[in-house]
């Protein structure tokens, strides 16, 4: 009966669909010339010769739907060279490899052909892994309708289009069933390809385009037994080792958002570490890679997959985004509503990864870190420290005051007084805490969880002129102080803040906020670009108070959120940008920028330390150790400390690891007695009275200094493990620190390492 | 009024408690400490949550990587995963037993998680073991849950003897007899839980013979069911499975030789520490009551729990008699010292589809070594998932077990030490109380007991403190007393001898402006409260200036004596801060009561007009002002010895204001005692129909607003 009824429907709909598909295949036949076009367009000061793909004689030649299958190893061409690498490509797959001059070692954007046989994956995804590029996308014309995976071959696309240049070769990817449209770039560059997807000629038919892979597989190996590992961008960095057989752990596969996720969309709960790097490698044996994603970062997922999650190669790549489904809501409070997914892509002038082929010595982690630190150089203007001192910095973050609750108002509770934060600088220094920087928090009106309007300083603690008079103060005693700023959320209304007008929404319109469960208050979040205008109109009252830079907290410089105001609005990448200009003020105008979990794109804006930076990753078993590649990339360039000792981070592991990672100590401190902070709204610290930290912070303080005083300045340009729990870290100049984290002694060759301690072994210079 | 009153009360405090318990979830830089992929918390004696550092620490995975040799390939080994596995046991020399339930077997790994042998019993195959138990002599007992029976092998894993349904009288036919835990003592004898067996562990000879149901649970019964056992017929009341105790889920042994039990599905005394008696050594004296007290365990919070309540399903006691309990539907471990005191609890929601260290995702059993390492099985990733003391941890585990055996002195430089690393933690202020205590330092001690909120403790050095001052003070307390009754001695002889003139000056009062001498009537109404309130009405005795005065001075006492009181009898106090709630539902209460009283009045006869309902039950609070405020400086300076005073005082106050609205509405409105009392009553009910209406109105409106916004969004949006 019920088949019956719906039989004619059916029948219908699908004719009209095979109609339309056809109307369909008809236009784009019709409209591929001009598409080409729109890929060559930019290029004109290059010789660009269209490559006729009839006459290459492919096994799919033009016309005839492609078959999913590796590239014909005898079809490659040479599509640019230089005196280290050679481009190859298949102008049939459009499957590329690197070869390296010297070695003749191979890095490829498809499957090890070696190894394909014993691929076991099935279906779509068999496909996916041999395609170029890979998408997903949705039906967004029904409400109900899944994501779908697809991908260039297994569509029966036709190949057309191919084009090469001088030094790379470009390419729109035409899928013939989906409709999607995907212009792309390959090009060689001195040391490094890079792969760009063209956003300006993206074309979607009646589908809506989620995300997409492009070459996937680059540099994928499986497991044979050879020693490798994927490096990926979580905490410190973290390294998945080639595994013959899988772990005990079904499938386990690592997708996160670059810099974090998105207030106005939906996030997928991991419970992972925000990524902060725009980074991700393989190591094979002898050879390795390093990928940076220099565009479009701001919308790039990290996905990396261990053997047999999906296929039996180990392969990592960025997923690219267009559309991220984000919360409808139809009732007032936003409670109540769906998800969907917006009608625009998000649009970004290109997006481009660089692969870097690494090899022998340099194919680890720490070449990979040492490529990046170039990168950093190169591209961010990143320059060596010159160490202002022989002693360290020791990072002092001071409580200025906060709220709880009170009998009929909320209680002040005043940690530190700009007299206390004085007397406690002048006793540190004379406890031989030679190096200091102070990061003064909670200074604002009405303390640590009063957000917006700053200034003045609060009479309570000292007002303005205090705050001036401490300043010049810590400078006798050269130590600098940083104000710390939360320019993302707003609870004041101080400044002409109104959340109506200048709070951060989604695209529904919803004004996004932060719950404080202890005040039971939801905080709204600051328009970016809003945040923005305060924070500079704020910067002349820093200067005028003497303050030697901005300590950015609560996502300036470390996570991005899109915001559909439609005063402010901005994407991802535009919010990046307006986050780097206020970091680039506080760094030109004050002399420095600090930013609390600091990602990556902080050091674009000019941050000259990364506070707390995170040192450990986030413990999926999958991943089998935190390396300290964002250390190795950053020691001697900018400044960065561990987590607060005097908070969960004090224990001897914790320690060893600050001294083996480079990390400069920090500790959060008020004058005022440990137990007074109880119930505040949101400092939760449970022990602060720095009279009871002093002996402890100076011996530490001095321990640091014989591990790290000598290099402030120099690269880390050697780490690796002598034995398990015993990390060697090696600078420039020879300066080595050995860390051992074992409770029984280790000997080395000619040296010994005490238990839970470690040893300096000075460098041929230093000695 | 006073019921209601007390009623709102009690619903303000369990609400306030309930918004407390979020407590410190923060939205400050909310990152995971280094080296671990959970929070620890400590819930204070108010339920006050307090985010604190690690107390353990994940250090490592065991039982992933099993391989058997090859059955079809001689000379290869296969990994051999586990499946399900459903206990474990750590013996003398840390060695590791697992019952692999899904596999059948029971797999030995040595210290490090290496692999030792697999029994597999194969003379007698094993079906779905589901518990393991090894003798200080080194047998192996099996709870063979799939074969109804349990197996004892010895050291090397010969079978010894099976222990089959036991024959006995006592044991009702119903029972069945699924073993799924079970240890035994050092005479041999075997405690055994059964699958769903609500009489207790089973408890037998060396030779299996049945001796006795031990530590069984009581069944719970609450108002509901004695209203269901008086309406029920005998069948009905019969069928209602839920009023069975709850069954034993897991059984330990501590080296002390106390048996501890784990309950499921019940809501106290989920862990027990039983004697050889079988009682409970945990069940604490309540400080109000006196009485013994179950206690509950296994802790949440409303943001880990996502509203479901714990589920406990092992505890494993170390050699300081801690006890640690996993919870298998919050994930949240929680340790508890031997008696019952909670240290720390840590864990919550795994996120996110991959299995991180230190995240169990289905524990199904717990463990210690000698190590003070915690074992924990995941029955769902088939690993198990080791945890070593932090130092923070290893410092509070020795000063309590210090303060456990009395050695508070030798605990004090430790206790210090733990506050100077965390200032929240309340154990640390209680070990330094009670070291203070007993040096005789009670200033100090109370200062401390106060600060970790214990009352009693606060109240006994108190009542030392007072004491001494007493002391001290006698000779200058006599003193005054003696001027003071000298003083007025000679007041009453100067009295009579003042001339009337000079008394007229004096009397001030008559040039008081009005309202301050309408203010004077309360002393009439303490008199004389029906004349004095049918002078409000028919004498205009009252003012709107004195009425306003009078009902906001007792509001005012009212909010000094919910925060001012001693915190040992209102310790609901110390929770929230805030008097604000409670005077808007004071004043709220208070005058949906006039206006209600009104309009019932005036249906009913009454003499009074609005003005003097007002009036009327503006004076009536005056005892508040009267009692209220010396009561609440009064209760500073009593103890728990003394809350018996302090309760008669409590509650008279309360009594007297009731009485007061009622001699109101006799007065006003000149009602006999009946009509009174009616007319009360109805107001009462008006008082409920109107907060129901207004509920109503509220919602409806509210509705129907977000009705049209929706509408107009999906039509807008979709």
């Amino acid at each position: 009966m019920k088949t019956l009824k719906r039989w004619p429907l059916r029948a219908v709909l699908s004719t009209l669909g095979l109609a339309l598909l056809g109307l369909f295949l008809l236009w784009i036949s019709g409209a591929s010339g001009t598409r080409a076009e729109i890929g060559a367009k930019p290029l004109n000061n290059e010789k660009s010769k269209t490559v006729n793909t009839s006459s290459l004689s492919l096994s799919a030649p033009a016309g005839e739907p492609m078959k999913p299958a590796l590239p014909d190893e005898g079809r490659f061409k040479l599509a640019g060279e230089n005196e280290r690498l050679r481009l190859y490509v298949d102008p049939a797959t459009a499957h590329f490899k690197v070869e390296s001059r010297t070695s003749s070692r191979i890095w490829r954007s498809y499957p090890n052909p070696e190894h394909w046989e014993s691929e076991t994956i099935a279906g779509t995804w068999r496909n996916n892994l041999l395609s170029p590029i890979m998408a997903e996308y949705i039906d967004a014309s029904s409400s109900k309708s899944q994501s779908k995976l697809t991908n260039w071959m297994e569509e029966g696309s036709v190949q057309e289009g191919f084009e090469l240049f001088d030094g790379g070769f470009r390419i729109t990817f035409q899928f013939a069933r989906t409709g999607f449209a995907v212009p792309i770039e390959v090009r060689l560059h001195k040391d490094y390809v890079e792969t760009k997807v063209l956003d300006e000629g993206i074309a979607e038919g009646a589908l809506s385009l989620l995300n997409l892979k492009l070459y996937p597989m680059f540099g994928a190996e499986p497991s044979v037994g050879q020693e490798g590992y994927l490096f990926i961008p979580d905490g410190p960095g973290a390294l998945v080792t080639f595994k013959e057989e899988p772990g005990t752990q079904d499938k386990p596969l690592y997708r996160e958002p670059l810099y974090g996720p998105d207030a106005a969309f939906y996030n997928e709960p991991t419970a992972r570490n925000e990524v902060k790097m725009p980074v991700f490698g393989i190591k094979s044996g002898e050879q390795a890679f390093l990928a940076v994603i220099t565009g479009g970062d701001a919308y790039a997922k990290l996905f990396a997959a261990p053997a047999g999650s999906l296929g039996v190669s180990n392969w990592a790549a960025a997923e690219w985004q267009y559309r991220i489904k984000f919360f409808q809501s139809t009732n007032g409070q936003g409670t109540e509503g769906f998800y969907t997914f917006s009608e625009q892509r998000f649009k970004t002038p290109e997006r481009s990864i660089r692969y870097y082929p690494l090899e022998a010595e340099a194919g680890d982690y720490v070449g990979m870190a040492a490529k990046y630190r170039t990168y950093l150089t190169e591209s961010f203007g990143l320059a060596r420290i010159e160490p202002k001192k022989a002693e360290i910095p020791m990072y002092i973050d001071v409580i200025g005051a906060d709220l709880r609750e009170g009998f009929l108002w909320d209680d002040y509770i005043v940690g530190t007084t700009t007299d206390q934060a004085s007397a406690m600088l002048a006793r540190f220094h004379s406890l031989g805490i030679a190096n200091m920087t102070v990061h003064y928090g909670g200074w604002q009106r009405w303390g640590y969880s009063s957000f917006g309007g700053l200034f003045p300083v609060d009479s309570r603690i000292g007002g303005n002129s205090g705050m001036k008079e401490f300043i010049e103060q810590a400078h006798k005693l050269q130590a600098a102080v940083y104000l710390e700023a939360n320019y993302s959320l707003n609870n004041s209304g101080r400044g002409g803040f109104w959340s109506r007008n200048d709070g951060l929404r989604n695209m529904a319109g919803t004004l996004q906020t932060v719950h404080n469960r202890v005040s039971r208050e939801d905080i709204p979040l600051v328009s970016p670009l809003y945040g923005e205008q305060e924070g500079n109109a704020d910067m002349e009252e820093y200067r005028a108070l003497g303050a030697d830079g901005i300590l950015f907290a609560g996502g300036i410089g470390s996570g991005l959120s899109t915001d559909y105001n439609s005063r402010y609005r901005a994407g991802r990448d535009e919010v990046a940008a307006s986050q780097q200009s206020l970091i680039g003020k506080s760094r030109s105008e004050l002399g420095g920028a600090s930013v609390v979990d600091g990602s990556f794109y902080a050091l674009k804006g000019g941050a000259s330390h990364l506070h707390r930076l995170t040192d450990d990753y986030s413990y999926d078993l999958f991943i089998d150790e935190a390396v300290p590649f964002a250390q190795i990339a950053l020691h001697g360039l900018v400044t960065y400390s561990s987590d607060w000792v005097n908070v969960d981070a004090g224990s001897r592991e914790d320690f060893l690891r600050g001294i083996e990672y480079g990390a400069y100590p920090s500790f959060v401190f008020t004058a005022a007695e440990s137990g007074d902070f109880k119930n505040a709204y949101t400092i939760w610290y449970y022990s602060m009275h720095a009279a009871d930290w002093e002996e402890e912070a100076a011996r530490l303080y001095r321990r640091y200094n014989e591990a790290l005083g000598a290099v402030q300045g120099q690269y880390i340009i050697g780490h690796r493990s002598l034995a398990p729990g015993v990390k060697e870290t090696i600078y420039e100049g020879g300066h080595t620190v050995i860390v051992n984290y074992n409770a029984e002694p280790y000997q080395g060759e000619g040296f010994a390492v005490p238990a839970e301690d470690f040893i300096v072994k000075r460098g041929e210079e230093g000695a | 009024m006073q019921r209601t009153l007390r009623l709102t009360i009690a619903v303000l405090t369990a609400l306030s408690v309930l918004l407390t318990l979020a407590f410190a979830f923060v939205l400050a830089p909310g990152k995971a400490s280094a080296g671990v992929s959970y929070e620890t918390y400590y819930k204070d004696q108010f339920g006050q949550l307090f985010r604190m550092q690690s107390a353990y620490r994940p250090s490592g995975v065991l039982g992933d990587t099993i391989r058997i040799p090859d059955p079809n390939n001689p000379g290869e080994t296969i990994r051999s995963p586990l499946n399900k596995p459903q206990d474990l046991f750590v013996d003398e020399e840390d060695q590791i037993y697992i019952a692999d339930t899904g596999n059948n077997r029971i797999v030995h790994l040595d210290e490090k998680g290496s692999l030792i042998r697999i029994l597999e019993v194969p003379d007698s195959p094993l079906n779905g073991p589901q518990g393991i138990f090894v003798h200080g002599n080194g047998d192996i007992y099996i709870a063979d849950t799939g074969n109804h029976r349990i197996v004892r092998l010895d050291r090397d894993g010969k079978l010894v003897r099976v222990f089959e349904r036991p024959q006995s009288k006592l044991i009702p036919d119903s029972f069945k007899y699924d073993p799924i835990k079970l240890v035994v003592d050092k005479r041999g004898f075997l405690y055994i839980a059964t699958l769903g067996g609500y009489q207790g562990l089973l408890q037998l000879d060396t030779e299996g013979r049945f001796q006795s149901f031990f530590g069984s649970n009581k069944a719970a019964f609450s108002v509901t069911d004695a209203v269901k056992r008086l309406l029920y017929t005998r069948e009905m009341y019969a069928r209602e499975i839920s009023k069975l105790p709850g069954s034993i889920t897991s059984v330990d042994i501590g080296t002390d030789g106390f048996i501890y039990t784990v309950t499921k599905e019940v809501d106290r005394a989920q862990i027990k520490k039983l004697n050889i008696a079988g009682l409970d050594q945990l069940a604490v004296k309540n400080e109000q009551t006196g009485k013994k007290e179950e206690r509950s365990f296994g802790e949440y919070s409303w943001a880990l729990a996502d509203g479901s309540l714990p589920q406990l399903n092992d505890a494993a006691v170390d050699g300081d008699g801690n006890i640690t309990v996993v919870d298998t539907k919050l994930n949240i471990v929680s340790q508890y010292d031997s008696n019952g005191n909670l240290l720390f609890f840590w864990g919550g929601q795994p996120g996110g589809g991959t299995a991180k260290r230190g995240v169990v995702t289905m524990p199904s059993a717990v463990e210690t070594n000698s190590q003070g390492t915690l074992l924990i099985l995941d029955s769902e990733n088939h690993m198990i998932q080791t945890y070593r003391l932090s130092e923070f941890g290893a410092i509070v585990h020795k000063a309590n077990s210090l303060t456990q055996d009395g050695r508070y002195g030798e605990s004090e430089p430790l206790w210090r030490e733990v506050a100077r690393q965390n200032a929240y933690y309340s154990p640390a202020l209680l070990g330094l109380a009670k070291a203070a205590y007993q040096k005789g330092e009670f200033q100090r001690a109370e200062e401390l007991f106060r600060e970790a909120g214990w009352a009693q403790g606060y109240s006994d050095s108190f009542w030392q403190t007072r004491l001494l001052w007493f002391q001290n003070q006698f000779g200058l307390l006599m003193n005054a007393a003696l001027v003071l009754l000298g003083l007025h001695l000679l007041w009453r002889r100067l009295r009579r001898r003042i001339p009337a003139s000079l008394k007229d000056r004096l009397a001030v009062w008559r040039r008081l402006p009005t309202f301050l001498k309408e203010l004077g009537h309360v002393s009439a109404l303490i008199r004389r409260p029906i004349d004095g309130f049918q002078a409000i009405r028919y004498e205009g005795k009252a003012g709107i200036a004195s009425s306003m005065i009078l009902f906001l001075l007792a509001i005012g006492s009212y909010g000094v004596m919910s925060s001012g009181t001693n915190f040992v009898f209102h310790p609901e106090s110390i929770v929230s801060a805030s008097v604000f709630p409670g005077l808007a539902r004071f004043a709220g209460i208070w005058f949906g009561f006039v206006v209600c009283h009104y309009l019932v009045s005036s249906l009913k006869q009454g003499e009074g007009r609005f003005r003097d309902v007002f009036y009327g039950s503006a004076y009536s609070l005056f005892p508040f002002l009267l009692l209220g405020l010396p009561l609440t400086l009064i209760s500073n300076a009593m103890t728990l010895n003394e809350s018996a005073i302090f309760l008669f005082l409590e509650n008279g106050l309360y009594v007297w204001v009731a009485l007061l609205f009622f001699w109101q509405a006799q007065g006003i409105h000149n009602y006999s005692v009946g009509e009174a009392a009616i007319n009360i009553l109805l107001s009462i009910v008006t008082m409920a129909v109107c907060a129901v209406l207004l509920f109503i109105i509220y919602s409806l409106t509210s509705e129907l607003w977000h009705f049209i916004y929706s509408v107009y969004q999906e039509v807008t949006i979709r």
